[in-house]
C-alpha cells in the first residue's frame, strides 16, 4: 500500500516530466521548422554561404568549385518550404522567380530547377545536387548538410 | 615510383611461409639458385627507407580511398529502398518552351516623307515573333540548345535589287510571292519560313570557362542578349538592333567563363571567332579571314538593385561575291568580288537598376573600310560608291515599375521613354532621332502587354517633311 509520501513523490515526479515534456515542445518545434540546406554526398563542399547559395539556385552560378555542376532541386512551388526558401534564400515572391526563370530561358536557354515533393530523396540519388528541407524531414546520413538557416 | 614497381621491387623480399615451404621441398639445388638469383637482385635494386616509406604512404592513402567508396557503396546500398522511392536519375533532359507575340501597328508617314511607301504604312495586325526553344542537357557539362523563330516571310518581304546601275536614278523592289497550290485539292497555301536563331553546342565544364560551337548571339550589349519581346519593356527596337550595327548572331565558335569577385559581383567574358558579317555567312564564309570578338562585363546584382558595364568590341571582314558563268568557248565559272570591307566595331553597355527604377543604355561605334567599293544607293538618295565612314548609334531606355503592390498585387506596370539616335554616316549626313514613350504591364509573369508611341526625326532629309510617327500594341508570352 503506497504511503502519502510515495504518493508525493509519484505526483511530484509526473509533474516534473509533464513540465519537462511542455517546456521542452516548443523549443523543438522550432529546431524542426529549421531550413536544412542539404547537397549530395559527394559534392566537394562542406559548408555554403547563403550568397552563394542563392547564386546556385539563381543559376548564376552553376558548377560547385571543383568543378562539379551544381544542379538545385526546389520544393514544390506552392509548398510553405518553398515559399520559405523564397524569402529567406532567394528575397522573391513566387512571381518575381517566374520572372527571372522567363527571362532565363529567353536569355540563355536555361529551363528551371526541377522540383520534387521530396527533395531528400532526389539529392541522395544524384550527384551535385543541392536543395533544402525541414530539420523535421531531415534523414541522418542521407545527405551532408551545408547550412542550416534557422525558423527564427 | 608507382605502386606497381615498388610491389615488384619487393615481392622477392616477402615471400610468404607457405613459398618458403615449397621452395625447401624444390630441392637444394634449386634453392641455392634460387638464394644467388635474389641475392643478386638486392645487390642491383637499391631500396632505400624513403622508397619504403613513399610506397607506405602510397598504400594507405590508396587503401583510405577505396574504403571510402566502400562505405559510400553501402550506404547507398542501405538507402536503396529509399532513393528508388523517387525513380530518381541522371538521364539525358529535353526541355521545350518558347515565346510568340501579337499587335497591332499603324505608321502614320506624310506624303513628301523619304520613308513614304518604305514601311508597310497601313495600319496592319502583326504576328512577329513565335520562338520555340530546345534545351537538352545531354551529360554533366555537355549541352544542346536551339533557337527557332517561325514566320510568315518571305511572304510580302520586299527585295532590293543587290547590284545597283550607276546610270539609273531609280531602284526596283520585288515583293516576295510563297504562294503554292496543292495540287491534289488546289487549295492555295501561303509558305511561311524558319529562321535558325541560336543553333550551339555548348561545353561548360566550370564557371569559368566554356565553349559554344554552332550559331550564338553575339555577346553584346543588353538588348541582344534579352531579344525576346516577353523581357524587352518596348515595342520598338533601337537602331542598333534594326540596322545591326554589330552581326546580332555569328556561326563560329565562342568561349566564355564567369569569375565571382566577391558576393554578388561577377566578371563575365567571351571571346568570339566566326565567318563574321557576310551575305550567307550563316551557311559558309566568302572569304579567309575570319572575325574577332571580345566581351568583358563586370556586374554586381544585388536583390533590388543591380549595376553592370560592358564593352565589346569587334573585328570581322565583310566579302560579297558575284558568280559569272563565261559561255565563250570553254564554260568557266568566274567569281568577282563585288564588295569588300574590314569593319572595326566597339561597343559600350550600362544597365543599373534600383528598386524598380532602370536605366538601360548602350553605344556602337562603328568604322567601315572598303577594298572594293560597290555602287549603291546612298542615305542621301543619290547612287553612288560606298566610301569609308564611321557610324554612330546609341540609345537609353528609363523605366519605372510604379510601386502598386497594394493595388494590382504580383502584376507589374511600368511606364517606360526612350531615345534613340543614330548617325549612318559622318560624310553623308542622315542622321535620325527617335523618340518612344509607353506602358508595360505584366498582369504574370509569362504575359507583357505594351501600348506605345514613337515618334521619329531627320532634321537632315531633304524632302520637305522629315517627321514621322508610329503606334502600336502588342501582347508577348512565354510557355
Amino acid at each position: 500500500m503506497c504511503s502519502w509520501n510515495t504518493l508525493c513523490w509519484w505526483v511530484a515526479g509526473l509533474s516534473l516530466a509533464a513540465g519537462m515534456l511542455f517546456a521542452a515542445e516548443p523549443a523543438m518545434a522550432d529546431d524542426a521548422k529549421d531550413i536544412v540546406i542539404v547537397a549530395n554526398k559527394r559534392v566537394p563542399v562542406d559548408s555554403i554561404s547563403l550568397g552563394e547559395l542563392r547564386e546556385i539556385f539563381l543559376k548564376k552560378r552553376t558548377h560547385w568549385k571543383t568543378g562539379v555542376s551544381a544542379i538545385p532541386i526546389h520544393a514544390r512551388k506552392g509548398s510553405p518550404l518553398r515559399k520559405e526558401f523564397q524569402a529567406k534564400v532567394l528575397q522573391m515572391s513566387q512571381a518575381e522567380e517566374e520572372d527571372h526563370w522567363k527571362k532565363q530561358m529567353i536569355r540563355f536557354g536555361f529551363p528551371k530547377p526541377p522540383e520534387f515533393g521530396s527533395p531528400l530523396r532526389a539529392v541522395f540519388r544524384l550527384k551535385g545536387t543541392v536543395s533544402y528541407v525541414y530539420r523535421s524531414d531531415y534523414k541522418e546520413g542521407v545527405a551532408k548538410i551545408l547550412l542550416v538557416i534557422p525558423a527564427k | 615510383m608507382s605502386i606497381l614497381t615498388a610491389l615488384v621491387m619487393l615481392v622477392p623480399l616477402a615471400a610468404s611461409p607457405q613459398d618458403a615451404q615449397l621452395e625447401s621441398e624444390g630441392g637444394q639445388t634449386e634453392q641455392t639458385e634460387q638464394t644467388e638469383q635474389t641475392e643478386s637482385d638486392r645487390s642491383s635494386r637499391t631500396v632505400t627507407m624513403e622508397d619504403l616509406e613513399r610506397l607506405r604512404e602510397e598504400m594507405a592513402a590508396d587503401a583510405d580511398r577505396r574504403i571510402e567508396e566502400l562505405r559510400l557503396e553501402l550506404e547507398e546500398e542501405k538507402f536503396a529502398e529509399f532513393a528508388t522511392e523517387t525513380g530518381v536519375e541522371f538521364e539525358p533532359s529535353l526541355d521545350i518552351s518558347g515565346f510568340l507575340d501579337f499587335g497591332f501597328t499603324k505608321y502614320f508617314i506624310p506624303d513628301q516623307h523619304s520613308f513614304k511607301n518604305t514601311f508597310a504604312d497601313k495600319s496592319t495586325f502583326v504576328q512577329q515573333h513565335l520562338n520555340i526553344y530546345f534545351y537538352s542537357r545531354m551529360t554533366e557539362s555537355l549541352s544542346a540548345f536551339l533557337e527557332l523563330r517561325f514566320t510568315t516571310l518571305p511572304l510580302g518581304s520586299e527585295a532590293w535589287l543587290r547590284e545597283i546601275d550607276p546610270n539609273r536614278n531609280d531602284l526596283s523592289l520585288e515583293r516576295g510571292d510563297t504562294t503554292v497550290a496543292d495540287p491534289l485539292t488546289l487549295a492555295v497555301h501561303r509558305l511561311g519560313g524558319v529562321m535558325i536563331e541560336r543553333a550551339q553546342l555548348e561545353w561548360r565544364p566550370s564557371n569559368y570557362f566554356g565553349v559554344i560551337g554552332g550559331r550564338f548571339l553575339t555577346p553584346f550589349g543588353i538588348w541582344n542578349i534579352d531579344h525576346g519581346t516577353p523581357v524587352i519593356i518596348p515595342i520598338r527596337y533601337p537602331t542598333i538592333q534594326q540596322y545591326e550595327s554589330i552581326p546580332l548572331a555569328q556561326t563560329g565558335l565562342q568561349a566564355f567563363g564567369r569569375f565571382y569577385p566577391a558576393t554578388n559581383t561577377y566578371l563575365d567574358w567571351a571571346f568570339t571567332i566566326s565567318n563574321g558579317r557576310g551575305p550567307v555567312e550563316a551557311s559558309y564564309d566568302l572569304d579567309e579571314n575570319k572575325a574577332l570578338g571580345l566581351r568583358l562585363k563586370f556586374s554586381y546584382e544585388g536583390i533590388d538593385n543591380t549595376i553592370a558595364l560592358g564593352v565589346y568590341g569587334y573585328w570581322g571582314d565583310y566579302t560579297d561575291t558575284v558568280k559569272r558563268v563565261n559561255l565563250g568557248g570553254v564554260p568557266t565559272v568566274l567569281q568577282e568580288v563585288y564588295s569588300d570591307y574590314t569593319e572595326y566595331s566597339g561597343s559600350v553597355d550600362l544597365l543599373i537598376e534600383f528598386y524598380g527604377l532602370r536605366l538601360q543604355a548602350e553605344y556602337v561605334r562603328r568604322l567601315m573600310r572598303f577594298d572594293e567599293r560597290p555602287a549603291r544607293f546612298l542615305d542621301n538618295g543619290e547612287i553612288g560608291y560606298a566610301t569609308d565612314h564611321v557610324e554612330n548609334s546609341g540609345y537609353g531606355l528609363l523605366a519605372y515599375k510604379l510601386p502598386l503592390h497594394n493595388l494590382i498585387g504580383d502584376a507589374e506596370l511600368r511606364p517606360y521613354v526612350m531615345f534613340d539616335y543614330r548617325s549612318p554616316s559622318e560624310i553623308q549626313h542622315l542622321d535620325g532621332y527617335i523618340f518612344i514613350w509607353g506602358l508595360n504591364l505584366k498582369p504574370v509573369p509569362a504575359v507583357a502587354i505594351k501600348a506605345e508611341g514613337t515618334y521619329a526625326y531627320h532634321p537632315d532629309m531633304q524632302t520637305p517633311d522629315n517627321e514621322m510617327w508610329v503606334v502600336g500594341t502588342q501582347i508577348a508570352v512565354t510557355f
